[in-house]
């Protein structure tokens, strides 16, 4: 008996002895707790929905937001919840003339705690929550995190607006109205899914907001997107290195973005761009932008016109071209071959001389047609995020061999009616690059997006060193042909620069002050023309020559180079014309008919001219002011004028 | 103030020292009146268990998880259906038997199984399965329930008399207590990409108690040395470490661990077979 007692016992201690053993309770949850309350502390919202296994690791590269609460910031628990928004659409629509969009939308839906966190059907109106902190809340945003990439429209974000992020985005904020504040009735609700749990704004209301159709004490849905509500937020800082912007927010009144703003005054357009939008459209001009040195001006009716910094032509874009104004050669195409398709968002390009058709068969598909001299021909069609697997094996070994487990982001494949042209994107150690392909199995270009200064070769940077005193770099691109590599530079100050690898400048583009303009060129310009008033001025450097350009109150533009040739010059100011030539239009005409003058070499009659608008009239006088011809077909002599210059600036 | 976890231990100790006590009063009452001893094995299966999981408000006890689809997790029950089967688990016993009717009995038992905690979730399904579905298996994407997955390991002491001693075929019917020791817990299949969400999930569902006194009773039929018996063993004692918080009317803050598990229930069906007895006229020494 007193075995079995024993046995009894030591199977007691035996089972005692193996229980269970806990896990530490609650070590880790504090780290992905978006709860917080009057003791403050920090709430850190990871990229990782996709996966979480990182955190185990403290992989700290997947953070995409992190709120830092001071004590005392709020008055009792809190849930933030965080969310993004992006819109291709929406940044589409604001990269004609607004701002490019350099990051997604945050904004924070904040839930009181003693509120519960319950489910809500599909009808309650629960508005947006206004919280004035105590005390400002540090916001991180890591602006690169959480690109998944899902979709096209994603694809396209990235593609097309985030990775062209670089250092002239700022961070503004767009409001976010508190209940009736814009007016009763006019308020923003929270959106909620199948589960009845909070997933943001309607997304339609904040694209109204961003894009300003809706704002405070106007009719909603105004039709014309503007910047009316934003405002730029004074005081953030941007860490390049961890790509992170930080700022302080006070309230959840507002949502931010990183952006580039481009849109310009109306204002400060060129007078050569006014004449030629005045002379070659029919509707009028909305509002104007400059990015990347091209003039992008929008036109009331969507048509979206594009000019180089030297006022001259490039093509303009029609959007949502009706089906009434597509030449019926197209119509009767897609019907004999797309005859179930629905055609919607149909793009025009206009160039000098011919027009280019983009229809839309899809989100992914769309052919193109060109319009010459009154015919239109099928080009080729693209696809965009075609299958990699399914590009010529040349072409996948060519990349398994260069870029050996590179990420491939998209590929664009354009078939055309001779060879398919092939666009790859991918990132390969952490560099964007895009590679064409024509007609071979290896690039006939490679571009490499967003270098650093430290990705340049040694001939460039000792050219930079010695040109430029402070070199304060936004955008290093490199393209690699198949006879040639040059670098795109773009400085803080707007400087463009080509150069290629061997450090020999091939183009410079670089705003001057008025005190930069050498005394000869202001001379030559005192003695030929009567505008004195300087507004704006450029060095250019391009095909080996330098040239000032200016731009002066009076509405003359002129180029000149440093012999004190007038490369180019137009205006507004009959003054500006020689006397001779004004005689003339005194004698002939009535003086108020004068619209505007164009001068610069004619090849055709091989020698400089002076082009004098009048109203329906175009008179072509020679350097001396002897009248050459006069036509009153002058519409069409601009754009051939245009397309004229364009050749003469090759040639040179 | 005593921290939860230091009331659990004490009521630990209590429970070693309740079974120890135990021990020793039944075997003073074999010393006085043993006739029969019989050591055997038996198997045993539970058609019917049940864990009573606590209940809350709405946002008492809630998992906010700050990622980019802000799921919140909220826990409502567990379900038992994963467990309705008729498993057979293990046991070994020492029975003595007194003047063929009254009976006590010590047994030692084994047995594990699983149930799916359900829980709340934010996120919309079709939303969460479009992003967790890499092996096209919904069934453990974890979406709004974790498999537990138990063992247990026990001590059941009961006594009984038995009817109709003259006859070959004598019912009988029993009641004691039963120990209970949580032998393991852990999380059944998960989704491998959302193993720090569940282990933060698992970790607050780590909170049955590791030794729990049970209620057991029942009813059975014997046909000489073997026995047919079916009974119940219900929850005598709080069975999660954070309940004595709970019940005692502390008000617990979000922050606050809370207890999940109520009571627990379970139904079972036995079949024991004597493999030796001893006839045990003398009294016994210690």
């Amino acid at each position: 008996m007193k075995n079995s007692i024993l046995y009894i016992f030591i199977t007691l201690m035996i089972f005692l002895s193996g229980c269970y053993r806990y896990p530490e309770i609650d070590w880790d949850y504090e780290l992905y707790n978006r709860l917080i309350g009057p003791d403050g502390g920090t709430i850190t919202f990871y990229a990782n929905y996709t996966d979480d296994t990182n955190m185990f690791f403290a992989d700290t590269t997947k953070i995409m937001l992190t709120l830092d609460v001071p004590q005392g910031a709020l008055d009792s628990m809190m849930i933030f919840n965080f969310y993004q928004y992006q819109s291709y659409e929406n940044a589409e629509e604001m990269s004609k003339g607004l701002s490019k969009i350099g990051s997604k939308f945050i904004y924070f839906v904040p839930i009181y705690a003693s509120d519960g966190y319950h489910e809500h059907d599909e009808a309650d109106l629960t508005y947006h929550l206004s919280v004035e902190f105590n005390q400002p809340i540090t916001v991180t945003y890591f602006y690169t995190m959480d690109y998944s990439l899902d979709n096209l429209d994603e694809k396209k974000l990235q593609f097309e607006f985030y990775n062209w992020f670089n250092r002239h985005y700022k961070l503004y904020r767009i409001k976010i109205p508190r209940i009736d504040e814009w007016g009763e009735n006019r308020n923003i609700f929270v959106q909620w899914n199948q589960q009845g749990y909070p997933i943001g704004y309607n997304d339609l209301d904040l694209n109204d907001i961003i894009l300003g159709k809706w704002y405070p004490f106007t009719e909603d849905y105004q039709g014309v997107s503007s910047l009316v509500n934003w405002e730029p937020v004074k005081n953030f800082t941007i860490d390049e290195v961890n790509k992170s912007v930080s700022f302080d927010i006070e309230n959840t009144d507002y949502m931010y973005v990183l952006a580039h703003i481009i849109q310009i005054s109306n204002n400060i357009i060129p007078f050569r761009i006014s004449e030629y939008i005045a002379n070659n459209f029919t509707s009028n001009l909305l509002r104007a932008a400059l990015i990347d040195g091209t003039f992008q001006i929008i036109l009331e009716d969507g048509t979206v016109v594009y000019f180089d910094k030297s006022s001259d032509f490039l093509y303009a874009e029609k959007y949502n071209v009706p089906y009434s104004q597509i030449p019926q050669e197209i119509i009767i195409y897609l019907n004999s071959n797309y005859p179930s398709s629905f055609y919607q968002g149909n793009i025009k390009t206009i160039y000098s001389d011919i027009s280019i058709y983009r229809i839309n068969l899809s989100d992914s598909k769309c052919l193109f047609f060109y319009e010459y001299g009154g015919t239109v021909n099928y080009f080729g069609s693209m696809v965009y995020d075609y299958d990699f697997n399914s590009l010529p094996q040349g072409i996948i070994d060519y990349i398994n061999s260069n870029f050996p487990n590179a990420i491939i982001n998209t590929v664009t494949n354009f078939d055309a009616l001779e060879n398919p042209e092939i666009n790859i994107y991918l990132t390969y150690q952490s560099k964007n690059i895009k590679l064409f392909f024509y007609n071979q199995t290896t690039p006939n270009s490679t571009v490499y997006y967003g270098l650093k200064l430290e990705d340049i070769s040694d001939a460039v940077l000792n050219y930079l060193n010695s040109e430029f005193n402070n070199i304060d770099i936004v955008k290093i691109t490199q393209t690699i042909c198949t006879d040639s590599s040059y670098y795109y530079i773009n400085l803080i100050d707007d400087t463009d620069i080509e150069i290629d690898t061997s450090g020999n400048l091939l183009s410079l583009y670089r705003y001057i002050s008025i005190q930069e303009i050498p005394a000869e060129i202001i001379n030559g310009i005192d003695e030929k023309f009567e505008s004195c008033n300087l507004v704006t001025a450029y060095y250019i450097y391009r095909e080996n020559s330098e040239i000032y350009a200016m731009e002066f109150a009076e509405g003359l533009y002129v180029e000149m180079d440093i012999n004190k040739t007038v490369i180019y010059a137009g205006g507004s100011n009959i003054q500006d014309l020689p006397e001779t030539i004004r005689s003339y239009i005194r004698a002939n005409y009535d003086i108020t008919t004068f619209n505007n003058f164009d001068y610069y070499y004619n090849y055709e009659h091989s020698q400089y001219l002076y082009f004098v608008y009048l109203d329906n009239l175009l008179l072509i006088f020679d350097e001396n002011g002897n009248l050459i011809t006069k036509t009153k077909d002058f519409e069409v002599k601009t754009h051939s004028k245009a397309w004229e210059k364009s050749n003469k600036k090759h040639q040179l | 103030m005593i921290s939860a976890y230091v009331k659990h231990k004490i009521f630990q100790n209590m429970i070693k020292k309740l079974s120890f006590i135990g021990l020793i009063i039944a075997f003073t009452f074999l010393y006085a009146n043993a006739q029969f001893l019989h050591y055997g094995v038996k198997v045993f299966t539970s058609p019917y268990l049940e864990m009573e999981f606590y209940q809350y408000d709405n946002n008492e006890y809630v998992f906010y998880f700050a990622n980019e689809q802000n799921e919140t997790i909220r826990f409502d029950g567990l379900d038992t259906s994963l467990i309705r089967s008729f498993k057979p688990y293990p046991a070994v016993y020492v029975r003595y038997d007194f003047n063929e009717r009254w009976f006590l009995q010590t047994e030692a038992y084994y047995f594990w199984f699983r149930n799916e905690a359900s829980y709340e979730n934010s996120v919309d399904f079709s939303e969460y399965t479009n992003t967790f579905n890499s092996q096209n298996n919904q069934e453990i994407l974890n979406y709004n329930s974790m498999q537990l997955k138990w063992r247990f390991s026990g001590l059941r002491f009961f006594g009984g008399y038995v009817f109709m001693k003259t006859k070959s075929l004598r019912p009988y019917i029993f009641t004691g207590f039963s120990f209970m020791f949580l032998m393991s817990l852990k999380p059944g299949d998960t989704y491998f990409e959302r193993e720090y969400r569940n282990f933060i999930i698992f970790n607050h569902l780590a909170t049955f108690a590791r030794v729990t006194l049970h209620n057991t009773s029942g009813i059975g039929i014997q046909y000489q040395g073997i026995r047919l018996s079916t009974y119940t063993l219900r929850s005598a004692l709080p069975i999660d470490i954070y309940a004595a918080d709970y019940q005692n009317g502390i008000k617990l803050t979000i922050d606050d661990p809370h207890p999940n598990y109520k009571y627990m229930f379970g139904q079972f069906i036995s079949l024991s077979v004597n493999l030796y007895s001893k006839h045990t006229t003398k009294p016994l020494k210690f």
